[in-house]
């Protein structure tokens, strides 16, 4: 009968070292995904592209991460929505340094609050959510003004280089912020009706306006463009 | 009576462990969730370390200042080609740092990039600016003027504290107004040794600073590696002696499509030597190559602020015995040709050249004995995991033996007590 005990406590006991084993090998993964997020936080984040129906979320990261946006509606449900560049949900093989998300079809005036994503964490504001607030719809169709442009790297490839625009009237009011990626052959382009004020109102570029243009690669690497308007 | 006993007691023995496993099991996750949920918070405070080393020749193409007519059908604007450089030219650019909040909420929207860091017409600020000899517990910082000033770095580690101040590395020219101009922070400045510092500098031009903007630039200590750089050397010879040695080489190696960071070394006398064994990668974390195919680019930095001499395309292969002539720019320096040694670190020691790559040397040394304080690896590790689990496992087979004791002497007490009964 002492032999029987003996047999299963022991069985007993194997299964509790089992147990052991498996909780530390959780916490160890733990451990090492805590100290992996600090370079996979979203850092110089901006909504660009901003109009009544869209708006474009852009931030970076450290290392090279999976991007995706938490949409929270008033409903308090969330869509998530990928990369402009992605396909899956899942797809962790396309891991990125600058990220950029259009979220479209949206409702005009409303505001929308969203976290970042990298599938594994999800990033807040601190502890709130990021938030904007669609414009209002214009009272007039706009009439496109597109305006293209090309980017070389010194070394490296020319796609996916992150574009942004920014207007400057000669009186000093600046306009929100529109943002592109470049495509393979580094190519890009705007459509300059779509730039705002700050306080939503078109903005009509006049001579002696200025456009900048800053252009930046997963390399770190830069450019910029300082165009008067004639 | 007996066998009652010992059932009781594998039954709660049974129970009790398959308790502990739920508990040790459903505990671990819990804490994994929570702590999960602890890192979710960001505060999107941390700042991206910009690259700011020049690409020589090419300080311009990454910024342009052009007339736009938007009354044209087609507006197109010009091409530009992304470095590492610092924007060097054109408005500033903030736009997007304070937008309304009625619109945009979200407190983190920083501003696009630094505006300009340099006024091309003012004399005394930095061209030709360069972060070279990125290694371990060095970095220089390499620049001209098209006036000759004294050149100084004024860093720091935090960004609102730039408290140190660095003269150039040439002794003779460390007060004196040059045109050329090269600060190197070693391993012997005490802030290199706390940790793995990010820098916060900005170039004194005759006590003028010039940042990124209003911003200080930002650079940060490269990895330590593996294994040590190989001591080769490419020497630098300078057909007249420039005068009061103001002029700094410049080098890197490409291959392929790749080039290394920069590597730089003062003039002295007629001689120049370039440490390219310490040339790293790009993202800093391996040396470049020395392959076949692999090239070597020198650039002087001369008096005027101007580049006196360029060379590109230089084959690294037999390194030992091949001269390379240079051709010059015309222009008040005159350089005559690059030969190429795979010098020992010894001799690099004793050759007359610069400070810089005497230090570089000192890194290896440095490597050597930093290794020694390298954090625990993963065995070690696995090790702490193992003795924790033989500890749980000591404190399970004594509990459970010492419980199955106090039942057997409980039985035998029952035993007793019944036999005295009966």
């Amino acid at each position: 009968m002492r032999i029987k005990i003996i047999i299963i406590i022991t069985i007993i006991l194997a299964v509790v070292a089992v147990a052991i084993v498996l909780g530390f090998s959780f916490i160890q993964s733990l451990e090492n995904r805590t100290k992996a997020n600090v370079n996979e936080s979203p850092v110089s984040l901006e909504i660009t592209n901003l109009t009544d129906s869209s708006a474009t979320i852009i931030w970076k990261t450290t290392d090279n991460t999976s991007g995706k946006v938490n949409l929270y509606g008033a409903d308090g449900k969330s869509t998530m929505v990928l990369d402009e560049r992605d396909t899956s949900a899942n797809a962790d093989t396309n891991k990125r340094k600058i990220h950029l998300v259009t979220i479209k079809n949206l409702i005009a005036a409303t505001k929308y609050t969203f976290t970042i994503t990298d599938n594994a964490t999800e990033y807040f504001n601190n502890t709130q959510r990021w938030n904007f607030t669609t414009l209002q719809t214009p009272s007039s169709p706009l009439v496109p003004k597109p305006i293209f442009g090309q980017a070389n790297v010194d070394s490296g490839g020319t796609a996916g280089i992150l574009i942004k625009l920014v207007a400057k009237t000669k009186t000093g009011v600046e306009s929100l912020v529109l943002s592109s990626l470049s495509t393979d052959n580094g190519t890009y382009s705007f459509d300059l009706s779509s730039l705002r004020t700050k306080n939503g109102e078109l903005l009509n570029l006049d001579s002696s306006d200025q456009l900048i243009v800053n252009m930046s690669n997963e390399s770190n690497k830069q450019a910029q463009i300082t165009a008067n308007i004639k | 009576m007996n066998l009652i006993a010992n059932k009781k007691i594998l039954f709660i023995g049974v129970a009790v462990a398959f308790v502990l496993v739920i508990v040790f099991v459903v505990g671990a996750m819990v804490v994994r969730n929570s702590q999960t949920v602890t890192s979710k918070v960001s505060s999107s405070s941390q700042t991206l370390v910009a690259n700011t080393s020049l690409a020589a020749g090419d300080k311009v193409t990454n910024s342009a200042t052009v007339e736009l007519d938007l009354s044209n059908s087609t507006v197109k604007l010009p091409t530009v080609t992304l470095s590492s450089n610092p924007i060097l030219a054109g408005a500033s650019l903030s736009a997007a740092s304070s937008v309304a909040s009625s619109i945009v909420s979200a407190s983190s929207v920083a501003s696009i990039a630094s505006s300009a860091s340099v006024n091309n017409s003012d004399p005394k600020s930095p061209t030709n600016m360069y972060v070279t000899n990125k290694d371990y517990k060095i970095w220089s910082v390499v620049w001209t003027t098209t006036t000759a000033t004294i050149g100084k770095l004024k860093y720091g580690t935090t960004s609102s504290n730039l408290d140190k101040v660095i003269s150039d590395d040439r002794v003779a020219l460390a007060n004196k107004a040059a045109y050329s101009h090269q600060v190197t922070i070693t391993n012997a400045d005490t802030l290199l040794n706390q940790g793995n510092p990010t820098f916060y500098y900005k170039i004194l031009s005759d006590d003028t600073e010039y940042g990124n903007g209003s911003s200080a630039y930002t650079y940060s200590n490269a990895p330590l590696l593996s294994s040590p750089s190989s001591p080769t050397n490419a020497v630098v010879t300078v057909s007249a002696a420039v005068s009061n040695n103001d002029a700094i080489v410049i080098g890197r190696i490409k291959s392929g499509t790749d080039y290394s960071e920069w590597v730089s070394s003062a003039v002295s006398g007629t001689n120049s030597i370039l440490n390219i064994g310490t040339a790293r990668k790009n993202d800093l974390k391996s040396y470049m190559a020395q392959g076949s195919t692999s090239k070597l680019e020198v650039s002087v930095l001369g008096p005027n602020g101007k580049v006196i001499g360029t060379k590109t395309d230089i084959s690294l292969t037999n390194i030992e015995d091949t001269t390379i002539a240079v051709t010059i720019t015309p222009g008040t320096g005159t350089v005559a040709s690059i030969a190429s040694s795979r010098a020992s670190s010894t001799s690099v020691k004793t050759s007359t050249s610069t400070s810089t790559v005497i230090q570089s040397v000192s890194t290896v040394t440095s490597v050597t004995s930093s290794l020694k304080t390298v954090p625990k690896t993963a065995i070690e590790d696995d090790l702490s995991l193992l003795a924790i689990l033989i500890f749980s496992l000591t404190i399970l087979i004594f509990g459970t033996s010492g419980l199955y004791r106090i039942n057997a002497k409980q039985n035998f007490g029952r035993r007793v007590l019944e036999g005295n009964d009966d």
